[in-house]
Order: C-alpha cells, then structure tokens, then sequence
C-alpha cells in the first residue's frame, strides 16, 4: 500500500447514520450502490442532505439532453483531475446508454466524429469553466451563445458547478471508488488519460 | 491576457423572479444584500434556492467558530483565483464581527503570530485543497485530525467544497462585486492580495 492511498477520511457506515437512510435509499435507486463520498459527507447529515439535492435538482432542472449534461459532469471532473468522479460521472454516461468508444474519446472531443458541433461548443465551454482560475472570457460566451440560450448556459455552468463541490471533496480526501464505477472505468478509458490511483481500492 | 471585465451574463432583477422571494430575504439575512451571482444563476430558480438553504444549513449547524469558516472560505477562493468570493467571506466575517485584521493576513497564516497552529493547518489544507490539481496529501488530513475532529474535518472541507462551486461561477461570468464587500475588500485588503479586476462594475 502506497503512503498516499485513500481514503484519507474514513467512510461511515450506513448504519451509523440511520436519519440519512432515505438518502441512501434514493442513491441505491441512482447509482445502484452507496457512494463514498456521501457515507463521509454524511458526517453534516443535514447538509449531506441539501447538497445531494441541490446537485440533483441541477440535473433535474437542467433542459439539455441527459448525454450532453453526463458529458459535461465527465469532462468537468476530467479536467479539474478528480479522478473519483471522473470515475463515476464515466460510469453514469455508460448507465445512460452512452457508446463507450464515445465516453472514452471524451479527451478527443473536439477532433473526434462522435462528437456534434453542439456538443463540441458545450465541452470547450466547460473545459475552460473548470480550469482554475476559470479560463473563460466574454467571447467564449459569444461562442456558446451561437448554440445555447442563456438559461441553457446558466444550465452547463450549475452542472460544471455543483461538480466543482464533488470535484473538490474527492479529490482532497481521496474517496475510494465502488467497484461498479471502478470497473467500467477500468475497461473503458484509456489508462494514457485515467487511473484510479489513491482512488483505487486495490 | 487580461480578461474583459463582466458580467458575461447579465443579472435578472430581483423583481423578475418573486418565486424566490424567500432565497432573496434568506440572503439579505445572511449577507445584508441580494448577491449578483444568485441574480444570475435564478434562471434555474429551483436549483438557487437549493443551493442558498444549503448553504444556509451548513453554517447554521456548523461547530466550529465562524471566524476559522470565513478564514478558509477567503483563502479557498483567493488560491483558486476568484477575489469575488474572497471579499464575500470578508464581507461575512464582518457582518459576524470577527477580525478584520486576521482576515487581511491570512496569506502569511504560516508565519503571522495571529494564527494557531490548529488553524495553520487548517489553512495549509485549505490552499491544496483548492489548487487544481489538488495537493491534498494523506499526511496533511492526518496533521488536520490531530487538531480536530472528524466532524470538524468535514466542516473545513465543506466549506473549500462549497466554494468549489462559487469559485467556478462567479469567476467564470466575472460577476459584478457588490458595493458592500467591494468597500470593505479596498479598505481592509492589500492590493497585492486582492483586486476587483473583471469584478469591476
């Protein structure tokens, strides 16, 4: 074991948090397992509880095709190098259906032919907004604005936003990965672009 | 480069939006004015005021004192290079009437006689935590947990966390700063430290 493997703060159990059990029923029904990152959030059950809706809410509210808003989530976490939630948000495109050779070629998006000029103009849009300190300016909203209205802007933004929490919390404490999204991560991205690294939990 | 000045989206009014008549009195409350950020982000009004009662539930149940949460919100937001958020905790810290003095030094917390050593550490995780990539190592949460405990680990995260979001908002459309923090920011703030840049209205 390598002195920087995570977690760095231990989950709890989910039985030690028996007020949050609707929360981890809901997240059993999305995901299909507990994730780490909530059962060490869950520390603040109540604000474990408004953050997970807020970063639901996001999603729900959000008018943009579902593929577009996992590849956002994806690259938004690809680009800030959290690997855990790029790990996960790879696995939820492949739940939703996503091609893998797609979700693999999300590194590629702006030379690759899996990709719609639209979806090319959103990814560009989100890859500067997750870059620190944020590498848009005035003309990357004119460029969005060919393809997007304002509210489906204000929509990329709150997605690559409400990823910024995650993209932080995991990233800082090293959450392990589950083995649903720890092994379709695995056998889809190319090992060049991702690793688990201290996520993994090997 | 230098980027143009904001905001790259325009802020609706207050009176456009009377659903979330109840997020602007909840913000007005917590910070004395109706932030431009939430102006912009009500064109999704549910996801606002979400996102304000979340925050609203984090420090209303937070154990560790305001002062250490607005230290880490300001360096949090100052290393990820977004000093509309720095002068927002500036501002907060005001409203809660903790130090202005300590707040206008927390670059130099490593050295600075104001600072303990359970708040350097603190703020030594802060400043990683908040670097893209992220420096977070296995020895500095290790270092963190023998000054506090597992819940208030969770808190400081939460609160760099927390900004995760508002950093990559605010500095993304380069919100318009408010007059409040703007004044406090030039009156308490170095100008190495912190300018108002594409804040500027």
């Amino acid at each position: 074991m390598r002195n920087d493997d995570g977690p760095y703060l231990a989950p709890l159990r989910r039985e030690e948090v028996p007020q949050l059990e609707p929360l981890f029923e809901m997240c059993m029904e999305l995901l299909g397992f507990v994730a780490n990152d909530l059962l060490t959030i869950a520390r603040k059950p109540e604000f474990a509880q408004k953050i997970l809706e807020f970063t639901m809410t996001v999603m729900d509210e959000s008018t943009l095709p579902d593929d577009l808003i996992n590849l956002i989530n994806l690259l938004a976490s690809a680009t800030a190098g959290c690997r855990y939630c790029t790990g996960h948000t790879a696995n939820r495109a492949g739940e939703f259906g996503m091609d893998a050779a797609k979700v693999a070629a999300i590194w590629e998006f702006e030379s690759s032919p899996l990709y719609s000029e639209r979806e090319r103009a959103a990814l560009m849009f989100t890859l500067k907004a997750s870059q620190t300190p944020s590498g848009l300016d005035k003309p990357d909203f004119e460029a969005a604005s060919k393809h997007f209205s304002d509210t489906e802007i204000v929509e990329m933004l709150m997605i690559i936003c409400q990823m910024g929490f995650w993209n932080r919390w995991n990233d800082s404490l090293a959450t392990t990965l589950e083995p649903t999204p720890l092994a379709f991560s695995k056998a889809t991205l190319p090992g060049t672009r991702w690793q688990a690294g201290k996520h993994d939990s090997m | 480069m230098t980027r143009s000045k904001g905001p790259y989206l325009q802020p609706l009014r207050r009176e456009d939006c009377p659903a979330l008549e109840p997020t602007w009195a909840a913000l007005e409350e917590f910070l004395g004015f109706v932030p431009n950020a939430e102006l912009i982000m009500a064109r999704m009004p549910r996801s606002t005021a979400i996102l304000v009662d979340a925050v609203r539930i984090f420090f209303s149940t937070a154990s560790l004192p305001t002062e250490l949460l607005s230290l880490v919100g300001m360096l949090s937001s100052s290393t990820a290079g977004c000093d509309y958020c720095a002068s927002h905790n500036l501002s907060k810290a005001y409203d809660d009437g903790d130090s202005m003095q300590k707040m206008a030094v927390v670059w130099e917390f490593e050295t600075h006689p104001l600072f303990s050593d359970a708040e350097r550490a603190a703020l030594a995780f802060t400043v990683k935590a908040s670097s893209s990539p992220n420096a977070v190592t296995k020895a500095d949460v290790d270092l963190l947990l023998t000054h506090y405990t597992e819940t208030e680990v969770t808190e400081i995260t939460a609160v760099v966390s927390m900004f995760g979001i508002f950093n990559r908002f605010n500095d993304s459309v380069a919100v318009t700063l408010e007059s409040t923090p703007l004044t406090l920011a030039k009156k308490y703030l170095d100008s190495d430290r912190w300018q108002v840049g594409v804040h500027a209205k």
